[in-house]
């Protein structure tokens, strides 16, 4: 800077003859293009390191010398999705708490000591991380560090604070419960998650809440503030040698622990459903359109994110044009990609006033279709790509934009490099990718819709736009955590009723209440849900027996399955690789109850797989030869898996089975799931819908390298083939991924089959 | 946009550590701000600060006319001629300022307050001459179109419907500034009422454009990586074939009338918990009562050691949530603390511990413990909030806008250092008294029955 303050001479006189056209009018502004940049300036990202302690503990430092300020920002890979089985909020309550006392201080030391040094530290969780951010003046540095390891590492979790806490969280939610933005967000979440954590909010709800004890605390904390459980980063103005020496000085001395895995449910497939929320003084309406997607570590994220941020991103952003721009039907429409660890969704939002409400969701669901059926433009996409590369800059420009990208790569474990290549990754997706995960990941006809508003009034509209089939619930009703979205609705009956548990208000009303006998401990744990187990109507309900009663009925009946020999189908099957879908002709041959024959008919490389009682060969172009141990594996499963051996041998006794309770499903109680345990490839699961026909079949499976993942089997277009009903559409799926499409053509029932077809090939 | 809970922004600050124990001493006194001024022969006033660091630049451009220029049966129409701004000039089709900002890179908005309206970018430090050309291009030839202004009419209507109206305390701001001022336009909120919105023209449209958005009126601030030298001559090469305004921009704005009494109201809501307000009017950001009363927020409110977080959320488990601050702006305008109140207690307890609040700071003054805190915090404020070349576009224009002096954006720090204890008590002798006061109680509907 050459100088500074109050205009200087040099300025002055440069303005005087330096071509200044003062004083022109507007009519005479000249029509003209905008002018082209300066020289670009190269982009660097500043340096930071990243080092792991002996402990395991993961810490970041990013070096900023401009302002005298120094943050602290940690993460332990523990949130929500950690919460014990019906105690959501636990991971929240746990972060509330860390600041409100320590085995040393009190909750008012401890504001007293961050306050006065003019620092500052917040706690909070989300569903994958907990967070514990401070700042300090370059000078309380180490006071600073002393304060954080403090209540990271030795919360009291004093009773009178976890009281305190849990009555300023329960007055938040009941204005929260009133907040449609808010009501709005959560129950999409629900929509979409299912009973998966993702599902769940992370708030608790008062139910939780008060459920929650100090144990439940001291427990999550015990278990997963763990150093090697968590990534520090210590941002701003110091010395990396000091940053390190200070995190080993505070945390070096702290054992590692062993983490213990969670296991969650299942995320739901993608069904088509409507709920709306209603809450009759709304002047708008605020609307949530949403699906399942992938997780953030995924390969197709870039591709992904950048289709989301056509349908509704900077950058692009078809919503806002259709919906602000040249309908003025909202102050704001977007399209977010929700990538998480375990997950992801995406999800559309706006809000608009009552009286447009159908027109604003209609053109909201257009867009997913048309996302998913037509082809971006170039144009659409390299804006979306200018905006997310060059923007990349305005990404890096405080120390904590910088710490936020690499706390990002550290705790998705992406490689690093991916901060220096992001932007050359964003040029590289082209309109062909957009268009193969718009169609891979967008379901239009199955997604979950939230309308928050003033139900009465839009109703009518909603009907006249095509949407005639949802759920209304008052807003006072609404309960995430029951399967129906409802709270039990006559509580004066319940506490009327003189034993609150399931028995008596189950009988009462003649209705065996949904999973009573299948999960007794579950409903006698919550009588206010036991209380709503008597008052609910549902003909499907049942336990395990009635409910493969059923399915058998629904299959074509326990005559037919029994008497059920063989099946031979001519199908296409549609594989999805890296290089794109390849589809073939394919004939198989079942001969109940244990063998079978796959004939792939690809010209030029013909294929061939026997399944015979366990033994299993394959034959191609080079010839024939026994499958290896996996091939192998695979086959005997895919028979062990088979729809109508599984409803018999549970019928006969010859499998376990167990009804799957509502709250694991994540289902309404029209969809009903059993559970069987196979001797060789453990649990499978089938998912019914309300006509009691499979719609999904979920298993352990193996990838190519033999590591376990999910598989899954998404089965539709059932028609009845000799009284027999059967799928003509399956989808098969590994970790979250279709890998093959299957539609069967012609499907024969019971034609005698030669043995010859089942024996090696030659 | 008005925001109930916002502070006044361009405050300094002062750390001294008398009674420490040697953590804050001159070290973490911040950097001055580094910048160049000049007003170029139309009117217009040009800031320049050029900061290396990372290869962006930030524009602003603050006209100076916010909800208070708007006249009675127009309210929100300064808000919603911001909306108008992106609506095409000689050389931009509609929406393509953003669309153009965005394809390089950057971001861009604009929002409006009672004193200001303030449309921004940060972009790629390249496309420098791109935001000048698109910003001048606007205040000089902005197109106005019938059907456009109806329709961005409709988005400013859904506008208020979602941060107003459809969520639970979005109109408390509201309703305290409407029984608070008789007069003075404070009184409207920002964003208007429906009726008047409606009832605003698309002639309101050109002649709020003509008196309001000319050179002389408006202050181009550019934060980042650029050469100032060039740079000005950018901002000359293009804002300079503005012309200069054919009248003087009106400042005639009724003034508010000192109350006489106190003022009580009660009122009902759709909102789940009862809110209770204490408001009494204080005077002007710059004043020299504002710099104590600045400090009085941070004693009431800043962090959990705060005396209003301490004592009525903390210890007595009265509010939710209760903030005691001074809002304040251009004009003489409130210092206010509201309480959320706790099921199971009321606004009566809640009323009598604010008012006890504000009686204490009069009656025990503030501790000289307490005093440096809030400057130690400031200091933190002053430095986290100088990080981004937004957030220093932000001091110097307001500095430049508000107090007409660039030079408070720097010089405002000693006046906070030497803040007394003596000084805090006086302003609140000065603005805490009953017949300032107003005191309203936001009922939930239904619970007066």
């Amino acid at each position: 800077m050459r100088f500074s303050g109050r205009l200087c001479v040099s300025v002055a006189l440069w303005l005087v003859f330096g071509g200044v056209i003062a004083g022109a009018q507007s009519a005479t502004w000249p029509s003209e293009r905008p002018p082209g940049p300066l020289a670009a300036r190269e982009v660097r990202f500043p340096p930071y390191e990243v080092r792991t302690l002996r402990n395991g503990l993961q810490v970041i430092t990013v070096l900023h010398h401009e302002q005298p300020a120094v943050s602290m920002r940690l993460l332990v890979r523990a949130g929500s999705v950690q919460d014990p089985a019906k105690k959501s909020g636990v991971a929240g309550l746990v972060a509330s708490l860390l600041d409100q006392g320590t085995a040393t201080k009190s909750a008012e030391q401890i504001a007293d000591e961050i306050d006065f040094i003019g620092g500052a530290l917040g706690t909070g969780s989300g569903s994958d991380l907990t967070f514990i951010n401070s700042v300090v003046m370059k000078d309380s540095f180490n006071v600073g560090m002393n304060l954080l390891a403090d209540v990271v590492r030795n919360p009291a979790f004093a009773p009178a604070e976890i009281e305190r806490q849990k009555e300023q969280k329960i007055s938040s939610l009941q204005v929260s419960s009133n907040d449609p933005d808010y009501v709005a967000s959560v129950l999409l979440d629900r929509l979409v998650y299912g009973f998966h954590p993702y599902g769940l909010p992370n708030s608790g709800t008062p139910e939780t809440l008060a459920a929650i004890t100090r144990a439940d605390l001291q427990e999550f904390h015990s278990r997963y503030f763990v150093p090697n459980n968590m990534i520090l980063a210590i941002v701003g103005d110091v010395m990396s040698d000091e940053a390190f020496a200070a995190a080993e000085r505070v945390f070096g001395g702290w054992p590692r622990g062993e983490v213990p895995a969670v296991t969650v449910v299942d995320p739901p497939q993608p069904t088509r459903r409507v709920v709306i929320v209603d809450k009759p003084d709304s002047v708008q309406t605020e609307i949530r359109v949403g699906q399942l997607a992938i997780p953030r570590k995924h390969l197709d994220y870039m591709a992904w994110d950048l289709a989301v941020k056509i349908l509704g991103g900077e950058g692009a952003n078809r919503l806002h044009r259709v919906l602000r721009s040249e309908r003025g039907l909202t102050y704001g429409a977007q399209a977010e990609t929700e990538a998480r660890k375990q997950a992801g969704h995406v999800v559309a939002e706006t809000d608009t006033r009552t009286e447009t409400t159908g027109e604003a969701l209609r053109l909201i669901v257009d867009e997913f279709s048309r996302l998913q059926r037509e082809r971006v433009f170039e144009r659409e996409l390299s804006d979306a790509q200018a905006y997310l590369a060059g923007s990349f800059p305005l990404t890096i420009e405080t120390p904590n934009d910088i710490a936020t990208q690499v706390l990002n790569v550290v705790f998705y474990e992406l490689p690093v490099e991916e901060i220096g290549t992001f932007r050359e990754r964003v040029q590289a997706v082209r309109p062909d990718d957009i268009q193969r995960v718009a169609r891979q990941y967008i379901r239009p006809d199955r997604l979950s819709i939230v309308l928050v508003g003033d139900a009465s009034t839009f109703i009518p509209q909603l009907q006249r736009v095509g949407f005639t089939d949802f759920d209304v619930i008052p807003i006072e009703e609404l309960d995430l955590m029951s399967a129906t979205l409802r709270v039990e609705k006559p509580r004066a009956q319940a506490a009327d009723s003189p034993v609150r548990g399931p028995g008596p208000a189950a009988s009462a009303n003649g209705v065996r209440g949904p999973g009573a006998a299948a999960s007794p401990d579950h409903r006698a744990a919550d009588p206010a849900r036991a209380a709503y187990a008597g008052t609910q109507v549902n003909p499907a309900a049942g336990d395990a027996a009635d409910i493969l009663q059923s399915a058998i009925e629904a299959k074509g009946g326990l005559d037919r399955l029994r008497a059920l020999q063989a099946i031979v189908a001519d199908a296409v099957m549609e594989l999805q690789t890296p290089q794109g879908a390849v589809s073939a002709a394919t004939k198989t041959y079942i001969s109940y109850p244990d063998r079978f024959r796959l004939d792939t008919l690809v010209p030029g490389q013909e294929s061939t797989l026997v399944y015979n009682r366990g033994q299993v060969w394959m034959k191609n172009p080079l010839g024939v030869e026994d499958a290896p141990e996996v091939a192998r594996k695979d086959a005997s499963a895919s028979v062990n898996r088979d729809v109508v051996l599984l409803l018999l041998a549970a019928l006969d006794r010859r499998l376990p089975v167990r009804r799957i309770p509502e709250n694991e499903t994540g289902r309404t109680p029209a969809h009903r799931a059993l559970e069987f345990e196979t001797p060789d490839s453990g649990p499978v699961r089938l998912y019914f819908d309300s006509r009691m026909q499979v719609i999904r079949q979920s298993y352990g499976a193996r990838g190519m390298e033999g590591e376990p993942m999910r598989g899954e089997e998404i089965f539709s277009d059932y028609r009845p083939v000799e009284g027999l009903m059967l799928a003509f559409e399956a989808q098969i799926m590994r970790a979250g991924r279709v890998i093959v499409k299957r539609t069967l053509k012609n499907v024969s029932v019971n034609d005698s089959l030669a043995d010859a077809l089942f024996i090696r090939p030659q | 946009m008005r925001i109930a809970l916002r502070l006044a922004i361009g405050l300094c600050v002062c750390a001294v550590a008398a009674l420490s124990i040697g953590p804050l001493q001159a070290a973490v006194r911040p950097p001055k701000l580094q910048y160049e001024v000049a007003t170029l022969p139309n009117g217009l006033r040009v800031i320049l600060s050029e900061d290396h660091s990372t290869p962006i630049v930030h524009v602003s451009v603050w006209y100076h006319v916010g909800s208070k220029n708007e006249r009675s049966g127009r309210t929100g129409f300064a808000h919603l001629f911001e909306h108008m701004m992106f609506k095409g000039s000689r050389n931009v089709e509609s929406e393509m300022h953003t669309s153009m900002i965005s394809s390089v890179g950057g971001r861009s908005n604009a929002y409006t307050t009672e004193d200001v309206t303030v449309f921004w970018q940060t972009l790629p430090a390249q496309y420098l001459p791109l935001a000048i050309w698109l910003e001048a291009d606007r205040m000089a030839t902005l197109r106005v179109d019938e059907a456009a202004f109806r329709r961005e009419r409709e988005v400013v209507q859904e506008e208020r419907r979602m941060r107003i109206e459809n969520q639970p305390y979005g109109r408390l701001s509201e309703i305290i500034y409407d029984h608070a001022f008789v007069a003075h336009p404070y009184k409207h909120p920002t964003i208007g009422t429906m009726a008047d919105l409606e009832s605003a023209s698309i002639a309101d449209v050109r002649d709020f454009h003509n008196t309001y958005y000319v050179p002389e009126n408006a202050t181009v601030t550019v934060v980042g990586d650029f050469d100032t030298a060039q740079a000005l001559q950018t901002v000359t090469q293009y804002f300079g074939r503005v012309p200069r305004a054919a009248r003087r921009v009106p400042r005639d704005i009724p003034a508010e009338p000192p109350m006489a009494a106190e003022r009580r109201a009660v009122v009902e809501e759709a909102w789940p918990l009862p809110a209770v307000v204490v408001a009494y009017h204080v005077t002007y950001d710059g004043h020299p009562d504002s710099y104590p009363l600045h400090i009085t927020s941070k004693i009431l409110s800043d962090g959990q050691s705060a005396r209003i977080s301490r004592e009525l959320i903390y210890n007595q488990r009265l509010c939710l949530s209760a903030f005691g601050s001074g809002n304040i702006t251009e004009h003489p305008n409130l210092f206010f603390a509201v309480c959320i109140v706790q099921p199971g207690r009321t606004p009566a307890e809640a009323e009598k511990a604010l008012i006890a609040e504000f009686e204490k700071l009069k009656t025990e003054g503030v501790s000289t413990h307490e005093l440096q805190r809030a400057q130690n915090q400031f200091a933190r404020d002053y430095i986290l909030g100088r990080e981004s070349n937004e957030d220093k576009a932000l001091h110097l224009a307001h500095a430049a806008v508000i107090h007409n002096d660039v030079t408070t954006a720097d010089g405002e720090f000693d006046i906070f250092m030497k803040t007394s204890v003596a000084d805090v008590q006086r302003v609140a002798h000065t603005y805490f008294n009953q017949s300032n006061r107003l005191v309203m109680h936001v009922l939930p509907k239904g619970a007066r029955r």
